[in-house]
């Protein structure tokens, strides 16, 4: 069966047709995967443990340079079982790498390939050998799968390397050093570095590096060794317009990375190729498999009745699926790019607020961070958590790096969300979809905008849970950081489904109140939905704090109905009316609670008394009391606390609400305000 | 080809009417992907269930009194058998939550220990939605890999948490954790899919909805940089295979516990598998194995390696013949001589005394004296040097998500302090000595700690007193015994310098009998940093056997008591604390646990917290 290169995107669509989508992708993992962990191999000396790749059959292997020296013996462990005694034939500083060669002919191998053509969105596969996993001879290194999120330089106080580096969400991790990232076409494009700290937002990022820096060191040293070329496919890297295949003639209907650094543009019509004419896709087809890889080739196109000629790199080709997945991505990421912002601070004074420096709560780095636009006329969103201290000056950048001050407005500390007004008007605002559309597997895009690129940071991810976080987000599985808390998910649309928050405040016992990065990079992401904060922008736009609302009481868990076990009398609340130095005291009091443990008594601390207030729960004042069973919220049937809970999360302090209660057989309703939660004494 | 060629010419009719390779058709691929993942996973759903462990108030053993998880697990039966890791449901009574949000009761069937699997069944009638069991042998690296549970207990509702990944290797081993190496896990898979803890127990399906494992265990990192100790997922998770829970099933379905197989040999990893050392009372020993003999092959197929080997002996049954082929180390050491097959019965595994469930309930003693043997050994050549590391400890909180300090060593509570220091020094008297303590400087607290022969005696003395620069006041004066003493433990504490300090007591030292958990005790009361401590100095031992924060006022706040002693660094540490409150209800429990040297890899389970306020 001849294969039409040049229709792979028809072609290949209509010869996957009996599949399923999900087995295509697979076979492609499977296939690279099989091929890179064979021959990815681990170094070690005294000193030194790493993973590394052979990338020529007679034992060149690329590792990271970590402490090796050019010279010294290293033991190198094949995925075979045998151990070799190499050399490190050269290293390179300043890009982090290592070349070290064994003796041996017929190594399985991975050839080298052109990282300047990876793109942000591109999928990868991250070989090593993390945290040992693989520690029989004959287990093979792991491989992590994910996308390249960014080219970026990092802001990091480790550093082996200089330079951009690619940032993936693949995750990077000890031992894993060293070891390949390969790409669909099952070429290697960096070295895996690994999870370094960001001095930005402090979160952790995998590392990558680059093999472009140090190519021409490389084939230096493999000098004749080329790759053994087995008959893969091979293209040009033009897709054609569509007309062509009925009317004749290769008309250029785009171009991939490949095809347009030699120089062959959108509209061209394809006349000779390596000398020879070409008049149909079987013509085309015919001369190229006669052709070898990596070598320049020369077509001739007609563009604006001019005959020119052209110098293309013929270059393997990716797997349909992949290309087109990537491209997914990247076009989604487009979409919503320009609505994108950056978030950065400027110290205005040197007093910074005790009251938030909670030494348990994430400490963020300086930013900057992410934010989205949500209304043209100025109104950006953001996370809460990103604010640090009150006395920063907030500055705001838009995709085209036009800068403006930006003042805080409301807040719903509940769902950890602010909302910031800049002095603009023509904003892009982006589309939004609404979280009735989003369902549980679909595909989520995260994105930040720490690192100042064109394209903002991308992670990959699926929608893992809906209404969490009693019910005010929903779960996700992408790489969320401090790097794009603040920023958008959206869908393969491009619509925006939600915020990037830590977590919402899920208001209970006794980590209520805390929301710290536990979670970052854990694959535990939350994302508060668009469609919820639209209820609250009026609030929010008014300068409103929220609060999540508090009732005031406690229910069986394990019980099937929402039966009260306790409500709580009353809370103390800081009384708003204080002096800031009043407030401090307050803080500080907090402090030594917190520290104590959550028992203790207003007794002791009699100052205590001086700067709060109690009132009495919503619960306590609308005369719920032990054993009473809800049965109705709302006008909602609930039969378990659960549902409530997911329920009353939704809302806010300061709402009215009324529940049907049962108690003794006896139905009464109940009207209630809900409070917000201050600090609960016993 | 002609159909190719017909399809071909029907997509150009429809895209030319588009504007040629336009980017919906670029998306639909993806669409199409996700479409079909999002029908599965809807498919999968309801046979995932939240599995809960509850603290059992009756129960003798520590684990079950104290204890209970969160974990999750599959249904694999219409019946409602469902699937979950052992070390989920050791500690108790279990419910289960399923998607209509409800609590069902459930029972374990049997256990699978060596392999940290429980069967368990639902409680109901009904029909219950279920899966299939997948052939975890023909899952190739690269394949793509869902993951369904409730990590972190983050289900309200009982709706599985579900996470995407691939499978990133096989047949890896990860050592077992403690003395009795539970949670030994041979040939698992390993996925990137994000697990956490509270996945445990869950369920890891292929493409196709298959349960192809169960996730277990996960190697964790910190991720955030202040808060060091709060380790999440990095995408390193670890699931059992399904073909190695079906080699079990049949047996468990029938309500009889799995129990896996040992030889008694500790294995290293030279040219060939050999063996480093052989239990006493084992099936090895009683064949006269004996380290430096070679396993060249078992049942007919030669080990790759170590772990091969342990994964080839452990995933068989105990009582199982197996045949071996041995090369015998000659005893004179001069090379190897004979290869000898032998047909040897693999004895069951030892389960530890709170794991089993049928195990008779175990009284915890207060003090587990360290043997004679054993302390000898470490008490040798030592002079004025810390006793060399035994083994690495490490505090293991049951509530992850709670601050803790953690040090590669002992931990310190962050609210109060371990009476014991890390560093000290060992020092030698001998017979006859006269040991006269004595204060010198200010307000400080020392300690004496004696150990005989036998075993330790405690302290002897214990110094304390109040004044200031440059007194000193003799406390105690002994004379050692010839039989008595071999080393004591020194070690001194200053709190205070000069008048400066600051202080919110002017309380002094007192020396109060009291009774503290049955035993007579002396309470001695400490001003440390403005705050206030009690110890509680066992009167039958002279041990510390608690210590309470006092507040402000001279009231408890709350009390640590330390129960099961051991060895850790050298000296004598209670490897269990019982924190109370002042009420003296049981509000936290720490518990010592060995780390493996050169992974971190923890079980997944999330503590059950009650009295959650909304």
């Amino acid at each position: 069966m001849k294969k039409l290169i040049y229709v792979l995107l028809f072609l290949g669509w209509a010869v996957t047709l009996p599949s399923t989508e999900l087995k295509i992708v697979e076979n492609d993992l499977r296939a690279i995967s099989e091929k890179v962990t064979s021959a990815t191999v681990r170094i070690s000396t005294l000193y030194h443990e790493s993973s590394g790749t052979l990338i020529t059959s007679n034992g060149f292997v690329l590792t990271i340079k970590d402490r090796l020296t050019r010279g010294n013996e290293v033991s190198v462990l094949l995925a075979d079982g045998k151990r070799h005694v190499g050399k490190v034939a050269a290293t390179w500083p300043y890009y982090g790498m290592a070349l070290v060669k064994i003796d041996t002919t017929n190594a399985p191998f991975v050839p080298l390939g052109d990282s300047r053509m990876v793109e942000v969105g591109d999928q990868v596969i991250s070989v090593g050998n993390a945290f040992n996993s693989s520690s029989g001879r004959a287990t093979r290194c792991a491989v992590n799968y994910g996308i390249i999120s960014s080219r970026t330089t990092m802001e990091t106080d480790k550093v082996f390397f200089t330079g951009k580096v690619f940032t993936t969400d693949a995750r990077i991790n000890k031992g894993q050093e060293g070891g390949g990232v390969v790409d669909f076409s099952g070429h290697l494009i960096a070295i895996n570095g690994e999870a370094v700290l960001s001095n930005q937002t402090n979160a952790f990022v995998s590392v990558a590096l680059p093999i472009e820096g140090v190519m021409e060191g490389i084939n230096s040293h493999i000098k004749n060794e080329l790759p053994v070329v087995d008959g893969r496919q091979k293209i040009v890297g033009i897709t054609l317009d569509d007309r062509s295949l009925l009317t004749g003639g290769i008309k250029v209907h785009s171009i991939s990375k490949y095809a347009s650094q030699g120089g062959v543009k959108k509209g061209d019509l394809i006349l000779k190729v390596a000398g020879q004419e070409v008049n149909n896709l079987f013509e085309l087809d015919a001369v190229v498999m006669s052709l070898s890889l990596n070598r320049l080739v020369e077509v001739k196109v007609y563009r604006k009745s001019k005959v020119l000629t052209r110098y293309v790199v013929l270059q393997e080709s990716m797997p349909i699926n992949s290309m087109l997945l990537s491209e997914a991505y990247r076009n989604a990421v487009d979409k919503v790019s320009p609505s994108v912002v950056r978030i950065s601070f400027e110290k205005t004074s040197n007093e910074t607020s005790t009251a938030l420096h909670d030494p348990n709560s994430f400490q963020l780095g300086h930013g900057p961070f992410t934010g989205v636009v949500y209304r043209r006329d100025g109104y950006i969103m953001t996370t809460s958590f990103i604010f640090p201290s009150v006395h920063e000056k907030i500055i705001v950048e838009l995709f085209n790096g036009k800068k403006y001050v930006a003042k805080k407005l409301g807040e719903d500390t509940g769902r950890n969300i602010t909302l910031l007004k800049i002095e603009a008007d023509d904003l892009i605002v982006p589309k939004f979809v609404s979280k009735e559309q989003v369902g549980i597997g679909s595909t989520i895009l995260s994105l930040g905008r720490t690192f100042g690129e064109n394209i903002p940071e991308v992670s990959r991810g699926i929608v893992s849970a809906l209404n969490r976080s009693a019910g005010k987000a929903i779960q996700i599985d992408s790489n969320l950081t401090p790097g794009n808390f603040g920023g958008p998910s959206i869908d393969l649309d491009g619509q925006i489904i939600g915020i990037n928050i830590p977590q919402a405040n899920i208001g209970s016992g006794r980590r209520g109140g805390t929301v710290g990065g536990e979670f970052s990079g854990s694959g535990i992401g939350f994302v508060i939905p668009c469609s919820d904060i639209d209820l609250l922008f009026n609030d929010l736009k008014n300068g409103k704090k929220l609060e999540p609302a508090f009732l005031g009481i406690s229910f069986d868990l394990n019980a099937n109905n929402a039966k009260i076990t306790r409500v709580i009398e009353g809370a103390w609340f800081l009384d708003s009316g204080l002096e800031k130095t009043q407030q401090n005291k307050f803080h500080e009091l907090n402090n030594i609670f917190m520290k104590q443990g959550l028992r203790f008594t207003v007794g002791q601390f009699n100052e205590f008394k001086k700067v709060a207030v109690k009132k009495n729960t919503g619960a306590w004042t609308a005369g719920l009391r032990k054993d009473d069973v809800i049965v109705e919220f709302n006008g909602q049937k609930i039969v378990s606390y659960n549902m409530l809970m997911n329920v009353i999360g939704r809302l806010n302090s300061g709402e009215s609400v009324t529940f049907k209660v049962k108690r003794f057989g006896i139905f009464r309703d109940v009207k209630a305000v809900l409070g917000s939660r201050g600090l609960v004494l016993r | 080809m002609k159909k190719q060629l017909i399809s071909l010419m029907v997509i150009c009719a429809l895209l030319i009417s588009t504007q040629g390779v336009s980017d919906d058709f670029v998306i639909s691929k993806a669409k199409l992907i996700e479409k079909e993942r999002q029908d599965l996973i809807a498919q999968l759903s309801p046979a995932v269930i939240a599995v809960q462990s509850m603290p059992d108030m009756n129960s003798n053993n520590l684990n079950r009194r104290f204890g209970g998880g969160n974990g999750s697990g599959v249904i694999i039966d219409p019946k409602g058998y469902a699937l979950s890791n052992f070390h989920v449901t050791e500690y108790g009574p279990i419910k289960v939550g399923m998607v209509d949000g409800r609590l069902h009761d459930a029972k374990v069937i049997a256990y699978d220990e060596g392999s940290d699997i429980v069967l368990i069944k639902i409680e109901g009638d009904k029909d219950f939605p279920y899966v299939d069991l997948g052939r975890s042998s023909k899952v190739k690296v690269g394949d793509t890999t869902l993951a369904m549970g409730n990590p972190f207990n983050l289900a309200t509702d009982y709706k599985p948490t579900t996470t995407l990944g691939i499978l990133s290797g096989t047949n890896r081993y990860l050592s077992g954790m403690g003395n009795t190496h539970v949670l030994l896990y041979t040939g698992v898979l390993q996925t990137d899919t994000p697990i956490n803890p509270g996945n445990s127990g869950g369920p890891l399906f292929n493409r196709k909805g298959e349960l192809i494992g169960i996730n277990g265990r996960i190697s964790l990192a910190s991720r955030s940089q202040q808060r060091e100790n709060y380790k999440v997922n990095v995408g390193v998770g670890y699931a059992i295979p399904i073909d190695t829970v079906k080699k079990y099933l049949p047996t468990m379905k029938r309500g009889v516990d799995a129990s896996h197989g040992v030889l008694g040999l500790s294995l290293l990893d030279l040219d060939k598998v050999t063996i480093s050392s052989v239990l006493p009372s084992s099936p090895a020993k009683k064949l006269g194995l004996r380290q430096g003999d070679q396993i060249l092959e078992i049942n007919g197929k030669q080990p790759q390696d170590k772990y091969d080997a342990i994964h080839m002996i452990v995933e068989l049954p105990a009582g199982t013949k197996i045949v071996i082929k041995v090369k015998r180390a000659s005893p004179l050491g001069e090379g190897l001589i004979e290869e000898t097959q032998y047909t040897i019965k693999l004895k069951s595994r030892p389960i530890p005394m709170n794991m089993a469930k049928n195990a008779k309930p175990t009284e915890i003693r207060n003090f587990d004296f360290v043997t004679k043997n054993e302390f000898v050994k470490t008490g040798e050549g030592v002079k004025g040097e810390l006793d060399q590391i035994i083994d690495k400890f490490r505090v293991v909180n049951r509530d992850p998500l709670n601050n803790i300090d953690h040090e590669d060593g002992l931990v310190w509570l962050m609210e109060t302090r371990m009476v014991n220091v890390a560093t000290s020094t060992v020092k030698r008297s001998v017979a006859g000595d006269v040991i006269t303590l004595f204060k010198k400087g200010n307000y400080f607290l020392e300690r004496y700690e004696f150990y005989g022969k036998n075993m330790p005696i405690g302290i002897k003395g214990f110094a304390y007193g109040k004044g200031w620069k440059n007194s000193s006041r003799e406390i105690n004066k002994f004379t050692l015994s010839e039989n008595e003493i071999v080393s004591h433990n020194y070690e001194r504490r200053q709190h205070w310098y000069g008048a400066k300090t600051s202080s919110l007591y002017s309380l002094g030292l007192k020396e109060k009998k009291y009774k503290l958990e049955n035993r007579m005790c002396y309470q001695l009361l400490e001003t440390y940093d403005g705050k206030g401590y009690y110890h509680y100095i066992d009167r039958a031992t002279g041990i510390e056997i608690a210590e309470s924060a006092l507040d402000k006022e001279g009231k408890v706040i709350s009390t640590i008591i330390y129960k099961k002693w051991g060895r850790v660094e050298g000296k004598i540490v209670p490897l269990v604390w019982e924190k109370k409150n002042d009420n003296g209800e049981l509000i936290q429990i720490f518990q010592v646990q060995k780390l493996s040297y050169g992974m971190e890899v923890d079980p997944l389970i999330f503590e059950y917290q009650p009295g959650v306020y909304f």
